[in-house]
């Protein structure tokens, strides 16, 4: 283990144990201070003092962890993965499928399968949103009154439902990207093939990477770039561009006037002038 | 990259600290505990700020969508909408990239060496998350209770927000001044600050993870990415799709300018085919270094001499705004003239003249820290053009303090021992003395504990008056509260219910800020079928703020002052009451002095 690795995986303990303890401190001093108030309805869950006590002894890990980042600073030490290019499975099966002037029975296949765990992943993902739909369109579920016991129902009810939605669709994403590198790996080997056979009819050249070309005034797309338009942003309709953003400036500046005159510009002003401290999360 | 290169701040992250310095200029705030009350937070800054920070002085976007759908039964929240628009439609998630503090935050996180984690198809589909909670905390909660239960409960603020914890809480706590604030904190705040700090870690370790899965605020804008003025846009006639720009990128992107893009210009390092800048319309604000050609470079020296001249006003405007919302601000002038200009010593010699002039002995002797509060309380008496309050009331029957008078207020002082009939909850006969039971004070006048309340008259909803000097031998609880906060709503059944319970020896106020929401106090309190009960609602005075400047009522709420039968304060703090408390209370204010027999 190099020395920058060991100082990475300690400044990452640092964090989390900073995290752990900060974490751990703030629900002591909870539960202490609600036994408190068990006892005595005025006491305070929290107090400055309560908090200073159990804040100091973090204290040295606290400071300790900034000289840690400062020392990491001055010497330059990072991660050098974490600036590199991320290898995007898609972007790259996009480059190569674009040379591929015939997708051969295997490549069709893989398309097929991607296509067919997108469909499920979503179709799976809005099925576990339908309970959610169906808990929050229930008023019952929110009465008006304990704001902590509708809270902590919507955890219990929904967030489970959530949580299943992104594993359907991240399973289907890790299946799809599967088939993205069987698929690349396919048009790879037809490429080859080409290549070896020496037709090179069912291939396209490769992109060119380097700069623009000083000579020519306009730079002239290969085949293979025009064909690898899904990597590229539609440029879109630039008219209705502009007019959709002189429409949309204009309905903004007409709903701010119309704002000001209904009293809702001051209504802004007086929440955020007079807070309500549990409304921020004070309480 | 040498030492140089390191620690100099590239044009976006100077632009950063020069937003986040702009939407927290209010520097004093963090010195005084207190929060900006100028007119300036009529206006939503564009990126992630909370209102509560001590130096913001403009309001939150993301809160005001929510207050702003909590009100929708009552009024349409065309601004917020008006502005949302607006900054959608020139930045998009430029904001997010350029303008947000929390943004700023996350990337210095982001800074500190550890190993990183990378961004994968899993986090992309992750970046989904923040529209469900955009649905569901932002929009869905607040709208539902609103609508349903005419109570403002902004979801995302309330329970998950770090900013909120991080800028409100913490930035007013920090401050000794506001030590007593802690008593407000319980379950709700212990939530936050853990999620608060999970984020916190997982930025150290994954490029902006709040932006990337959790904000609601970047999932509105993102909605305008494809079509806004300034941000990064890409020639297709140059792009030769080979996708560096989105494999660079930290965000969860699919291509430059998508849903996820915040518009940094990273990626313009890295195109090969001089593809990306960064453009407002069709000027280009910023081409890729390096790489002009000659053809372009008098259009890149003018473009400098342009952003130097921006630069130059920008800065200018910035010392201007520190200078205004520091030091000449109204509200902020208004504010540092009721700090105590009277001495404890002066106050006390007008305590002893007034009694002196009465014939009864000096009061008791008080200790400085009592009178310091009472100085202050003179001083905005004095600041805030009502009539001078001196001190203690004095022998039965005369009372030599005149009482702070509001908008309608009625004959300066009324003598003890006289029966005004006012609102209910405060009326019949109160003698100031039964039986040798003195409920006349020589307390200094103020706000802090031990001090006696100055008196005040305010009229109530149902058309009678509400005067604190009627109520010396009953134990008084007025609360401060706002249509807007969901905790002062769901207590004030709290306090009617203690009305009931102690009839006739407690006296309760319900005060609603002079700054008034939506739907006014009157309007909220017929919808809620509380012009039935027996507990006073009154409204503030507009232009002096007068009682909840008496009673040192701040700019949070919800708030109670309980005061004994003398009129002194034996309880004055921010923060929800229970039932439980309200009664301890009761009882502790009676033991000290108990009804007469």
């Amino acid at each position: 283990m190099t020395e920058k690795k060991l100082y990475l995986i300690v400044q990452s303990v640092v964090c989390v144990l900073l995290v752990i303890l900060l974490a751990a401190s703030a629900v002591s001093i909870y539960r202490e201070g609600k036994a408190r108030k068990a006892e005595d309805p005025m006491e305070s869950i929290y107090t400055a003092e309560k908090a200073a006590e159990k804040f100091r002894p973090i204290a040295p890990l606290f400071f300790g962890s900034f000289g840690l980042t400062a020392a990491g600073w001055i010497l330059a030490v990072k991660d050098d993965n974490a600036e590199k290019p991320v290898r995007d499975t898609e972007l790259a099966r996009n480059l190569i499928v674009a040379r591929v002037v015939d997708p051969g029975e295997q490549m069709k296949e893989e398309q097929r399968r991607q296509k067919k765990l997108r469909r499920v992943g979503r179709v799976l993902f809005l099925l576990c949103l339908v309970p959610v739909i169906i808990y929050v369109a229930n008023g019952e579920h929110f009465p008006g009154g304990s704001l902590e016991e509708m809270a902590a129902a919507l955890a219990a009810h929904i967030f489970p439902w959530i949580i299943l939605g992104f594993g359907c669709l991240i399973v289907s994403t890790v299946l799809q990207e599967k088939s993205m590198l069987r698929e690349t790996a396919a048009a790879q080997a037809q490429i080859k093939a080409e290549k070896e056979s020496g037709s090179q009819s069912g291939i396209r050249p490769e992109p060119k990477a380097d700069g623009i070309e000083k000579d020519s005034e306009t730079e002239k797309k290969s085949e293979t770039e025009k064909n690898s338009t899904k990597n590229c942003p539609q440029a879109g309709n630039p008219k209705a561009k502009r007019t959709l953003r002189i429409v949309l400036t204009i309905a903004a500046v007409v709903f701010i006037v119309l704002g000001v005159m209904n009293g809702s510009a001051k209504a802004v002003f007086t929440k955020a002038a007079n807070i309500c401290t549990e409304c921020i999360g004070l309480g | 990259m040498n030492w140089r290169q390191r620690c100099c701040p590239g044009t976006r992250r100077l632009v950063q600290l020069y937003s986040a310095l702009l939407y927290n200029a209010h520097l004093r705030g963090f010195i005084d505990g207190e929060i900006y009350v100028g007119r300036a937070k009529t206006v939503c800054v564009p990126g992630f700020n909370c209102y509560s920070c001590p130096g913001a002085i403009g309001a939150c976007p993301l809160g005001s969508i929510q207050n702003a759908l909590a009100a929708a039964g009552h009024q349409a929240g065309w601004y917020v909408l008006g502005i949302i628009l607006l900054y959608g439609v020139i930045l998009g998630r430029t904001i997010c990239g350029w303008l947000c503090p929390l943004g700023l935050i996350q990337e210095l996180l982001h800074k500190i060496p550890t190993p990183k984690i990378r961004k994968s198809r899993i986090t992309r589909v992750l970046s989904w998350l923040k529209y469900i909670l955009l649905a569901v905390f932002a929009v869905a909660i607040p709208l539902w209770y609103g609508l349903r239960h005419n109570m403002p409960l902004p979801g995302f603020c309330k329970y998950i927000c770090p900013a909120g914890t991080f800028e409100g809480a913490i930035g007013l706590l920090a401050n000794p001044v506001n030590s007593e604030k802690f008593s407000m904190l319980g379950i709700l705040f212990t939530r936050k600050f853990i999620i608060m700090l999970l984020i916190g870690l997982l930025c150290v370790f994954c490029y902006r993870t709040f932006c990337r899965f959790i904000c609601p605020l970047g999932a509105i804008y993102g909605l305008f990415n494809s079509f806004n003025v300034i941000g990064v846009k890409v020639d297709s006639s140059r792009c030769s799709g080979c996708g560096s720009c989105v494999c660079s990128c930290g965000m969860d992107v699919r291509h430059v300018g998508d849903h996820e893009c915040i518009n940094c210009g990273r990626c313009m390092e890295v195109c090969t085919r001089n593809a990306i800048s960064i453009k407002a319309g069709s000027f280009t604000l910023k081409a890729p270094a390096d790489k002009t050609d000659s053809l372009n470079r008098d259009q890149d020296i003018n473009r400098k001499h342009v952003f130097r001249i921006i630069w130059s006003a920008a800065l200018v405007f910035l010392c201007a705004a520190l200078l205004w919302f520091n030091f000449l601000d109204p509200s902020v002038r208004k504010r540092s003239a009721a700090k105590p200009s009277v001495t404890p010593d002066e106050v006390m010699n007008e305590v002893s003249e007034g009694e002196a002039e009465n014939g009864i002995s000096p009061a008791a002797e008080n200790s400085s820290e009592k009178t310091t509060g009472a100085s202050s309380n003179t001083a905005a008496e004095i600041s805030t053009g009502t009539s001078a309050g001196t001190s203690a009331e004095t022998s039965a029957g005369t009372s030599a303090g005149t009482s702070a008078e509001t908008s309608a207020g009625t004959s300066a002082g009324t003598s003890a021992g006289t029966s005004a009939e006012t609102s209910a909850g405060t009326s019949a006969e109160i003698p100031a003395e039964k039986a040798g039971v003195s409920f006349e004070s020589s307390a200094p006048v103020g706000y802090e504990i031990g001090q006696q309340l100055a008196d005040f008259t305010t009229p109530t909803f149902d058309g009678g008056e509400f005067h604190l000097a009627d109520t010396r031998g009953k134990i008084v609880f007025i609360n401060f509260w706002g249509t807007y906060c969901t905790p002062c709503v769901q207590e004030l059944p709290d306090f009617e219910a203690l009305l009931h319970e102690h009839e006739g020896e407690v006296a309760v106020i319900a005060v609603h800020s002079s700054m008034t929401g939506e739907i006014e106090p009157q309007d909220y309190v017929k919808s809620k079928g509380w012009d039935k009960w027996t507990l006073p609602f009154a409204l503030d005075d507009e232009e002096e703020d007068t009682i909840f400047t008496i009673a040192n009522g701040g700019s949070t709420l919800p708030q109670t002052i309980v005061l004994n039968r003398r009129g002194e304060v034996v309880y004055n703090r921010v923060g929800s009451v229970t039932p439980e408390m309200l009664e301890v209370l009761y009882k502790q204010a009676d033991a000290e002095i108990p009804a007469a027999p």
